[in-house]
């Protein structure tokens, strides 16, 4: 971890900007000019944002690298396209915990660091029992890790999860090991029924972890074999570290077990109160623990992932999740291999932590759209029932009727134009902006039928896909020019991250551009495109007459025979439930179909949800009483009637949108400013809100903008918002398309819950 | 933003007739490498505004463009296609606005993302 370093300290790290993919240089390319003048070690920043345009460059000493910074900083570098470089003094995160750590004492007593339950047993076994052990354990099959091996005895660890499988015992622990056990079990008048051995080679060390609480039971030991090592323990901001040498016996409980993290940094050799101790050729652990099988109810909430604390996803239960966006946007993904993907996050997440789990997926169950292997499509045809209603559902049934639209003699076209406007502004165009980045990662599936027009048009096409959200589609015709818009603009610019070079592992859109446009006033030239992809939008436009603009303006760009795929969601469901769980708008339509709120549910550990509470002072004091991760001291109190309710709403107000960036607030001249102190500020790190960026710059350039009500739903760990749609009903789409003037009806079709229209311009 | 996508907008700020090519003010411009592709150029020449092309090529800093462009040289003149493929893909409009011709209506692009929406009067 880089970071910024005290001002005037020269390091032998440089931060150097202007420079890496997204400025076009690859990696390989600035990796090979930096090693070629002497670097030890390039690192480019690891982003969930796309890619950096600014590398760290390691090099040997601190003269080395502030003789680079003199050489090089400010100067065309022929090897980089003549790029001139900004070039600092970068400062190392684990260098200074390093020097902290080696300036601390280095303890031989356990009692000397302090940590209650911490102890240490010197030569708790003799020599002929450490290699008894060693030599016992060496046959038969080892995990490998990345940079050690591992064995498990009496239950398998698995790591996806830090957990184990209590229903699948696998016996007695060896001989040798049984007999540890039960001197073991006389010191500590405990049982063990599990041992984890882990074999390190020098340099190897162990990341900062805490055990899984509702895993094991009372304390776990761990005998040191073969060689030394110095375990350093960490809590907040105490650091403490002792020596372990061969042959003893650490036993951490209670407080030693629970709440501190134990790690032992990565490294050949040991620094002890001035002397250098190099690690031996080879270290062997056996760790002895015992099974819990039941949660846990330990004092230390914070760390127990019984109790909602613990630790983020492993990096493997990531991997396992296939949870890269990016990499899940492929071109040759199937609806089967997303529903796979799926399911084995839904297994990963059972494993493990569930309290997270509902938190991290919990949005999925409820946004069918998430859940589903295609686009937009949602499942769910639940009982409802429609009576006459709104003034738009009154001139729908007449769309319908009729087969030609008038919106003109249905009503007052301006206030029904205002009143769209307003619906959408808050409760689609507010909500896709604040939610942009959660919907985006959410949203990779390639829908068969949409790939299916995009191959049937000519080679070069030039396509406008309107509301192109992030992008998920740029990639399918590669040799096709493709100019996507979205009316959000975080949307359009999580979309504009796939056109810099070396996007995740996507192939290069050298012919995709993004625009911030709204659907209903295009920007392009009139005849000017070959198709036009409009998926999921139409349903986003609240009145008919706005509904029939937008076709309108579709078939406006489109050459003539240019075709437009339009999709929206049906009122008729394949699955059914899920219409009943949202919301009705007025009292829906006589033909069926109808307006309704549709919930997006963001996870708490979301910056998204973390932007959005710290909008309110109620969602604060909420989330604190929660214990979620917008928890901060507050003096604030709920109503019982909220608490009660199980949710509290945000009185969201301020004009203010919110993308991924720089950790800033900036606020508008609105209630915001009121609020004391930017919440963001105090989240805790378990989302990311270092991403958080709170910036009025697009709202500013916006129309009439308003934000959306937020809720906190507090048994689902999310914060909610509400979604506008209009559900079309059969025919509906098709009386649209016989309503716009200049068009056929190419096709019609449904799949997937979804009324779907190719539109031909004549 | 690359001219291929500058030669598909037009302004559309309700009742403007001539807003058709923006012009450019750019602030920013940033060269990125694209796949040389002489039959992607071959069939998106007929999509294209070849004076708008020329013109706004001419601001981005591609002033090889000609002001013709015959079957020949799209078939086989080299050169020409070359500097046809930058001018259309590899130029990037990263910081800058998009300016109406008729009305001077600015249109920011920002992180090379023009933002077009129009302001209530407009539309």
């Amino acid at each position: 971890m880089f970071s910024k370093p005290k001002a005037g300290v020269a390091t032998r790290h440089l931060f150097v900007g202007n420079c890496g993919p997204a400025v076009g240089l690859s990696e390989i390319k600035v990796k090979a000019y930096f090693e070629s003048i002497g670097a030890q070690a390039v690192t480019f920043p690891a982003s969930e944002r796309g890619p950096s345009s600014h590398v760290f460059v390691t090099f040997k000493d601190t003269a080395e690298a502030e003789a680079k910074l003199a050489a090089l900083n400010g100067k065309p570098i022929a090897e980089l396209g003549d790029r001139r470089l900004v070039i600092k003094f970068a400062g190392k995160k684990s260098d200074e915990l390093d020097s902290k750590v080696a300036s601390k004492p280095v303890h031989r007593d356990a009692s000397a660091c302090g940590i209650a339950g911490l102890g240490l047993h010197t030569d708790f076994v003799s020599l002929e029992e450490e290699q008894g052990l060693i030599a016992e354990v060496e046959a038969g099959h080892w995990e490998t890790l990345a940079r050690r091996r591992v064995k498990h005895y009496g239950y398998q660890f698995h790591y996806v999860s830090r957990n184990v499988d209590i229903t699948k015992p696998m016996g007695l622990l060896p001989p040798l090991a049984h007999k540890i056990a039960s001197r073991l079990e006389e010191l500590l008048d405990c049982s063990f029924d599990q041992l984890t051995v882990n074999e390190y080679e020098a340099g190897v060390g162990l990341s900062a972890h805490v055990d899984t609480h509702s895993a094991f039971t009372g304390p776990i030991v761990s005998l040191s074999l073969a060689g030394p090592c110095v375990m350093e323990f960490r809590r907040e901001a105490e650091r403490e570290a002792l020596f372990l040498p061969p042959r003893s016996l650490l036993v951490m409980a209670d407080e030693a077990r629970y709440a501190w993290h134990h790690y032992i940094p990565h490294r050949r050799s040991d620094t002890m109160n001035g002397c250098v101790i190099p690690r031996a050729a080879k270290r062997v652990s056996f760790t002895f623990r015992k099974v819990r099988g039941y949660p846990c109810n330990c004092s230390w909430p914070g760390s127990c992932d019984s109790q909602g604390g613990g630790m983020p996803p492993t990096r493997m239960a990531l991997a396992a999740q296939g949870d890269s966006p990016g990499a899940a946007f492929n071109s040759s993904s199937t609806a089967t291999e997303e529903r796979t993907r799926q399911q084995s996050r839904d297994v990963v997440c059972q494993q493990h932590d569930e309290r997270q789990c509902a938190r991290s997926f919990v949005a999925n169950e409820q946004d069918p759209a998430d859940r589903c292997t295609s686009h937009e499509l949602q499942p769910g045809l639940g009982e409802f029932h429609f009576s006459p209603g709104s003034h738009d559902a009154q001139c729908d049934s007449a769309a319908v009727q009729h087969g030609k639209a008038q919106p003109d003699q249905q009503h007052d076209s301006t206030a029904s134009s205002a009143a769209g406007q307003q619906m959408e502004s808050r409760y689609v165009h507010g909500v896709y902006d604040i939610i942009a980045g959660h919907f985006s990662a959410t949203r990779y599936a390639i829908w068969p039928k949409v790939r299916e027009f995009l191959e049937s048009l000519p080679p070069a096409a030039v396509l406008a896909d309107v509301g192109c959200g992030n992008g998920k589609y740029f990639g399918v015709r590669p040799d096709m020019a493709i100019l996507g818009s979205d009316r959000s603009p975080n949307l359009a610019e999580t979309a504009s991250k796939r056109l810099l070079p070396g996007y995740r592992t996507e192939q290069p859109l050298p012919r995709c551009d993004v625009a911030v446009a709204d659907g209903l006033h295009l920007p392009y030239r009139t005849g000017a495109l070959d198709g036009v992809l409009c998926i999921a939008v139409l349903h986003h436009i609240s009145t008919l007459e706005r509904r029939l603009a937008m076709l309108a303006q579709l078939a406006r760009v489109l050459r003539g025979g240019g075709r437009a795929l339009v999709t929206v969601w049906a009122s008729e469901q394949e699955q059914p439930g899920k219409l009943a769980k949202w919301e009705p708008i007025g009292e829906g339509t006589q033909s069926g179909g109808g307006d309704y709120f549709v919930p997006w549910h963001v996870p708490f550990h979301r910056v998204e949800a973390a932007a959005a509470a710290a909008r309110t002072q109620g969602a604060k004091s909420f989330a604190q009483q929660d214990g979620g991760p917008f928890a901060q001291p507050s003096e604030q109190s709920l109503s019982p009637e909220a608490a009660a309710a199980g949710a509290l709403n945000i009185d969201g107000s301020p004009a203010c949108t919110l993308h991924s960036g720089r950790r800033e607030l900036v606020h508008e001249a609105s209630e915001l400013s009121k609020t004391p102190g930017p919440l963001a500020e105090s989240a805790p790190a378990r989302g990311d809100v270092s991403a958080l960026d709170l910036d009025c710059a697009n709202a500013s350039a916006q129309v009439g903008q308003v934000f959306p009500d937020g809720r906190v739903d507090t048994v689902k760990g999310t914060v909610v918002f509400k979604r506008y749609y209009h559900l079309f009903d059969r025919g509906e789409l098709d009386s649209l398309v016989h309503g716009t003037p200049g068009v056929r009806l190419a096709s019609s079709f449904y799949d997937k819950s979804n009324w779907c229209v190719i539109l031909q311009k004549l | 933003m690359k001219l291929l996508t500058h030669n598909m907008l037009s302004c559309h700020i309700k009742g403007v007739k001539n807003g058709y090519p923006f012009k450019i003010d750019p602030v920013k411009i940033e060269e990125m490498d694209a796949d040389y592709d002489p039959d992607f150029l071959r069939h998106i020449y007929p999509r294209l505004e070849w004076p708008a092309l020329r013109e706004a090529a001419q601001v981005m800093g591609e002033p090889n463009l000609p002001e013709e462009v015959t079957e020949s040289m799209l078939q086989n003149d080299e050169e020409f296609l070359r500097h046809f493929h930058h001018a259309l893909l590899e130029l990037i409009l990263e910081e800058g606005a998009l300016v109406c011709p008729e009305t001077g209506r600015r249109f920011p692009v920002h992180k090379g993302v023009p933002n077009l929406l129009l302001h209530e009067d407009e539309v």
